[in-house]
């Protein structure tokens, strides 16, 4: 009983040892990101523009079909219930400020992000992992190319501004698509809710929303090519692919947590 | 424009295996040295050492005077604009084509090019090693072994490197193509006056007159060609009778 319960404290012991040394790695990763970012300077790299707009294309543009359809189907479920039972509970006229709230601050940025992490978190980190295997990292590193400038600084700003984009596009089509459906649903007119939700988006909520999107995409940038970068040969590509979305996930709520924690609590 | 390359008490382990020992080579300015040895004898380790992508467990690699292992990530990527290297396995960028491949150490080196200096160079190197022009859209998955292999070697030579590092350049190439590419090497050299390292499976792969020649055995380096230093003397005349 004893031994059982020391090799699970042992176990317990060497994940978290091993999340730690993660993290750290991770935060090393970020810390050259940026760095790489202030020392490029005047340096010309005519091949950065086109790495991010591939990038952005592949997250950003690629995922509006999927985005919008979520945001249509979350925004009519939130509405509609919102709509109906707000009244009800005497708390009707909260209406616009509850939508705000849920599909603006939360909703919006997490739904956004895990959508990017899904498709393109686990595309990156396969292919930087790929990148390792055949040697192109190797190959960019004896030309004197940065990898992180080349490979990783892309992926970062691709997916933060895909991340606030698609954001953007979830609150537009999950509230209009939201109040077109409550109002076939209803018959109650839509602009009387529309004005409702205008009146309480505050300049604060719309910060507190891009501060998410920003945070979030920084996050799945940053665990999809560590990942990517972890690879040393070609079994461990999948499996990078996957851990990729597992952490990207994981991280995204934990931080969204604290993030919700600090704007509404504290 | 060539480099003095010097590696000495080189010793490289893997886990138990000691996969190098002790190795020393000087490669002098515009120097060409072929390593020879069987599979796995250590010849790329070597190589990816001499260029600063493995650290040795041991010893020393400088070029030109400068410790590659004591320089910071930056100085070592500043320093390798200098380098042309092609790897056993073509390691071209995917999703770049022929001439986006190619262009790549003009456009990321820092190098003040415009557009039009880029293309014109990229094909002058195509014309050189004989890479058709109908092939500079394609993407590297679409090309047959040799032309990878003349794409990588074009990609390494475009940017006039002070030292080419060559691993196994032959391999899976076509007697025509490894013709071309040995003449475009012995022209290049001779005109730019390159340093020179080649690992390669067939000693013949350089004119014996012109290179020094090396075998890796037992993770120790053997000289397979006794005569070397008075080769060396011969090669320096040689190689301006060559160019012209």
């Amino acid at each position: 009983m004893t031994g059982s319960i020391l090799r699970l404290a042992d176990g317990v012991w060497l994940k978290a040892a091993g999340i730690w040394r993660m993290v750290f790695s991770m935060a090393g990763l970020l810390f050259d990101t940026f760095y790489a970012a202030v020392r490029r300077g005047r340096t010309p790299n005519l091949s950065l523009m086109s790495q991010i707009n591939r990038q952005i294309l592949y997250t950003g543009v690629e995922a509006f079909t999927l985005v919008g359809a979520i945001a249509i189907m979350c925004g009519s479920a939130i509405v509609l219930v919102a709509m109906v039972n707000m009244p009800k509970l005497g708390v009707g006229e909260y209406f616009g400020k509850i939508l705000v709230i849920v599909i603006v601050g939360e909703l919006a940025p997490l739904v956004a992000s895990l959508v990017v992490a899904g498709r393109s978190g686990s595309a990156l980190a396969a292919y930087i992992g790929t990148m390792r295997v055949s040697r192109e990292v190797d190959a960019l590193e004896v030309m004197g190319i940065d990898p992180i400038q080349f490979i990783v600084q892309p992926a970062f700003v691709g997916i933060v501004v895909s991340v606030i984009c698609l954001n953007v596009y979830f609150v537009t089509i999950g509230i209009m698509g939201g109040l077109v459906v409550a109002q076939i649903a209803t018959g109650v007119p839509l602009w009387i809710f529309f004005d409702k939700i205008l009146d309480a988006l505050q300049f604060k909520d719309v910060a507190f929303t891009l501060l998410k999107s920003v945070a979030f995409g920084l996050i799945v940038a940053l665990v999809s090519s560590w990942h990517g970068l972890s690879v040393r040969n070609v079994r461990m590509v999948p499996i990078a692919a996957l851990n990729a979305v597992v952490g990207s996930v994981f991280f995204t709520l934990f931080v969204s947590v604290l993030l919700s924690l600090g704007y509404y609590v504290l | 424009m060539s480099c003095k390359l010097e590696l000495s008490g080189i010793t490289f382990r893997r886990g138990e295996n000691t996969i190098l020992s002790s190795v020393s080579l000087t490669v002098p300015p515009g120097g060409v040295v072929v390593l020879g040895g069987r599979s796995g004898s250590g010849k790329s380790t070597l190589l990816e050492i001499c260029a600063g992508l493995l650290k040795p467990s041991d010893g020393r690699v400088a070029w030109d005077g400068a410790e590659v292992g004591r320089m910071s990530k930056y100085a070592l990527y500043a320093l390798r604009k200098s380098l042309g290297y092609v790897f056993q396995v073509h390691a071209l960028i995917a999703n770049h084509s022929v001439f986006d491949n190619i262009a790549l150490p003009l456009r990321c080196g820092g190098r003040d090019l415009s557009g039009e200096q880029i293309k014109k160079r990229v094909w002058a190197q195509m014309e050189e090693l004989g890479i058709g022009r109908d092939i500079e859209k394609k993407f590297p998955e679409t090309l047959s072994a040799a032309q990878l292999r003349s794409v990588a070697l074009a990609r390494a030579l475009v940017s006039d490197p002070k030292l080419l590092i060559l691993d196994e350049p032959f391999s899976g190439v076509d007697p025509f193509t490894s013709t071309t590419i040995i003449n475009v090497l012995r022209r290049r050299w001779a005109k730019s006056g390159m340093t020179v390292i080649m690992a390669a499976h067939s000693m013949s792969a350089w004119p014996e007159w012109e290179a020094g020649r090396y075998q890796l055995k037992d993770g120790r380096l053997e000289s397979a060609d006794e005569a070397f230093p008075a080769v060396r003397d011969l090669k320096y005349n040689q190689k301006f009778t060559y160019a012209k």
